[in-house]
C-alpha cells in the first residue's frame, strides 16, 4: 500500500544538508550555555542569600578566629629551605586563594613536619624538574562537618606527590588525606580532613615555590550541634562526582567528600535541621531539576560521613 | 561510547556530550524542519531554536530512551509554531489570504506537491511514521495524542496522498 510513499521517502532522504547546519548547532548550544549560566546566576544569588542566612554565625565566629591568631604569627620563622613569602592567604568565608597562572606543573612533593604542637604542611611544585619559582593559580577552602581543607591547583599536568597524601596520616590532626577527581585534566584537588578543631595558617612562596599548610590544634572547646547534609549517594572515585559537582554548579558550599567505606559523594550543602535539608532537597529536585537520589545524612561535628550505597536505598 | 551514555551524561550536565549528540541528530531534525517550511534559513532557524530549547531544558529529560523522542517533540512543536506565525504574518503584511508559501527549489518538487495537499497534522504522523520511520506508540508521545488518533490520522493521510499519488499518475 506504501509503494507510493517510496519517492517521497527518497525526496526526503534526499533533503541537502547545508554546511552551515553544523555551525548553526553549535551557536545554538553556545547561546544555551550563556542562558543557563546567566539563570544560575540568578538561583546562586538566591541560595547565597539563604545560606547566608543560616550559616553567617558559623563565618564570622570562623573568620574572627582566622584573623586574629598571634599563635601562629611568625611560627614558620625557622623552617629551613623556604623561599620568600609572598602572601598569608586572608580567609573569607572558609575560602582564600593566590598564586599566578602556570601549565605543565608537576605537583611533586608534599612533606608532613612536626614542630611542638605545630605541624606544617607544604606542598612542593616543579616544572621540567627543576623548581618553579612561583605557585600556581590556587585555591584553599576550609569547611565543617568534618573539618576538611580543600586544595585546588591550577595547571597541574602530573601529580607525583599523591603517595604523599598517605604520609600525611602520621600526623596528630589530620583523620584523612586524599584525591579528589577533577572533569578539568590541568586541576588537581584534594581534601585533608581533621580530626579535631585546628588553628589553621596557609602561606604562599616564592623563589622557590611553595604553599605551606601550618595547623594548630584549637584548645576553645566547642561542641556545634550535628548537622543534616543533603547529599548523593556514594560511588567509586570517578567521573559521577565531577557531573554531580558541575550539576550542582553555583550553589554555594558543594563539595566532593569520601565517606566512612573509601568511596566518595557530593554534598550540596548542609543545614541545622532535617526540615530545612528536606525543604533544600525538594527544591533541587523541583527548582534545579536535579534527578537522581538526593539522601539526609544526620552528621555531627567531627563525624567521617557514611556511606550510602544505592543498591541498599532503592529496595 | 554508547548513545545512551551519551545522553546520560548531557542530562548530568556535560554540555560535550550534549553537542555530540546533536551532532548525530541535527540532519534529522533539519530534514523535519525543512519539510514543513521547504526553504534553507526558515529550516535552519527551527533547528537552532530546537537545539537551544532542548539543552535549556536537558536535565529535565527524566528517563534517557525517550531522549531521541523529548528532542522531535521540541522540534516538531516549534516547526508547527513556526508556521503558524508565518502564516499570519503573510496574511497582515500582504493582506493575500494565502497559506503559508515558502520558497520552492526544484529537486522536491515532487514531495512538496504531494505533501502541500495534506493538513499540518496529517503532514506531521506522515513525516515521523514514514520518512523518520518511527513507531505509532513514539508518535503518540511525540504528539501528546492517544494512539487511536494517531492511526486514524495516518489512515486518513495515506488515503488523501494516494488518491494524490494516482491522480498525478493518471495525468501523465
Amino acid at each position: 500500500m506504501n509503494k507510493q510513499l517510496d519517492p517521497l521517502k527518497k525526496a526526503y532522504d534526499e533533503i541537502v544538508i547545508p554546511e552551515q547546519l553544523a555551525a548553526v548547532t553549535e551557536a545554538a548550544i553556545e547561546r544555551a550555555r550563556n542562558e543557563r549560566k546567566r539563570q544560575r546566576q540568578k538561583r546562586t544569588n538566591r541560595w547565597v542569600t539563604r545560606f547566608t542566612a543560616t550559616a553567617a554565625g558559623l563565618f564570622i565566629l570562623f573568620a574572627v578566629s582566622v584573623n586574629t591568631m598571634p599563635a601562629l604569627a611568625s611560627s614558620l620563622e625557622d623552617v629551613p629551605g623556604l623561599g620568600k613569602l609572598v602572601r598569608i592567604l586572608q580567609f573569607n568565608q572558609g575560602s582564600a586563594g593566590g598564586g599566578v597562572i602556570t601549565d605543565s606543573t608537576d605537583i611533586n612533593v608534599i612533606s608532613l613536619q612536626k614542630k611542638d604542637d605545630l605541624e606544617h604542611i607544604a606542598i612542593h611544585f616543579q616544572q621540567n624538574n627543576q623548581n618553579q619559582q612561583h605557585v600556581n593559580s590556587f585555591s584553599v577552602r576550609y569547611s565543617e562537618y568534618p573539618n576538611t581543607m580543600t586544595f585546588a591547583i591550577g595547571g597541574v599536568r602530573r601529580f607525583t606527590a599523591e603517595q604523599d597524601l598517605a604520609a600525611l596520616l602520621k600526623s596528630d590532626l589530620i583523620e584523612d588525606a586524599y584525591l579528589v577527581v577533577s572533569l578539568d585534566d590541568s586541576l588537581v584537588r584534594f581534601n585533608i580532613t581533621l580530626k579535631k578543631n585546628v588553628v589553621y595558617e596557609v602561606k604562599e612562596f616564592k623563589e622557590p615555590a611553595q604553599v605551606v599548610l601550618t595547623l594548630k590544634p584549637d584548645t576553645s572547646e566547642t561542641s556545634p550541634p550535628p548537622v543534616y547534609s543533603v547529599r548523593t549517594a556514594s560511588s567509586p572515585f570517578g567521573e559521577s562526582q565531577g557531573i554531580y559537582e558541575e550539576t550542582l554548579l553555583g550553589i554555594e558550599g558543594v563539595r566532593t567528600l569520601k565517606d566512612r567505606q573509601g568511596t566518595f559523594f557530593v554534598e550540596a550543602g548542609y543545614y541545622g535541621t532535617e526540615a530545612e535539608a528536606r525543604t533544600f532537597l525538594d527544591e533541587l529536585k523541583t527548582i534545579y531539576g536535579f534527578t537522581d537520589n538526593l539522601y539526609i545524612e544526620k552528621r555531627e561535628a567531627l563525624q567521617v560521613p557514611e556511606a550510602i550505597n544505592i543498591d541498599e536505598t532503592v529496595r | 561510547m554508547n548513545e545512551t551514555e551519551l545522553v546520560k551524561k548531557a542530562i548530568a550536565g556535560d554540555d560535550d556530550s550534549f553537542s555530540k549528540l546533536m551532532a548525530t541528530q541535527r540532519d534529522r531534525l533539519y530534514r523535519i524542519a525543512y519539510t514543513y517550511v521547504r526553504n534553507r534559513d526558515d529550516a535552519l532557524e527551527i533547528v537552532q531554536e530546537t537545539v537551544y530549547r532542548a539543552l535549556i531544558s536537558v536535565h529535565k529529560v527524566r528517563e534517557p530512551q525517550y531522549f531521541n523522542t523529548w528532542l522531535t517533540k521540541i522540534a516538531v512543536n516549534y516547526a508547527l509554531d513556526f508556521i503558524r506565525k508565518a502564516k499570519k504574518t503573510v496574511y497582515i503584511d500582504s493582506d493575500i489570504e494565502a497559506e503559508y508559501v515558502p520558497e520552492q527549489t526544484e529537486q522536491h518538487i515532487d514531495l512538496h506537491q504531494a505533501m502541500d495537499s495534506l493538513d499540518e497534522k496529517s503532514k506531521t504522523v506522515i513525516i515521523l511514521r514514514y520518512f523518520e520511520d518511527l513507531p505509532l506508540k513514539e508518535i503518540s508521545d511525540i504528539l501528546d495524542w492517544p494512539l487511536s488518533t494517531v492511526k486514524s490520522t495516518v489512515y486518513r493521510a495515506l488515503a488523501k496522498l494516494n488518491v494524490d499519488l494516482r491522480e498525478g499518475e493518471d495525468d501523465e
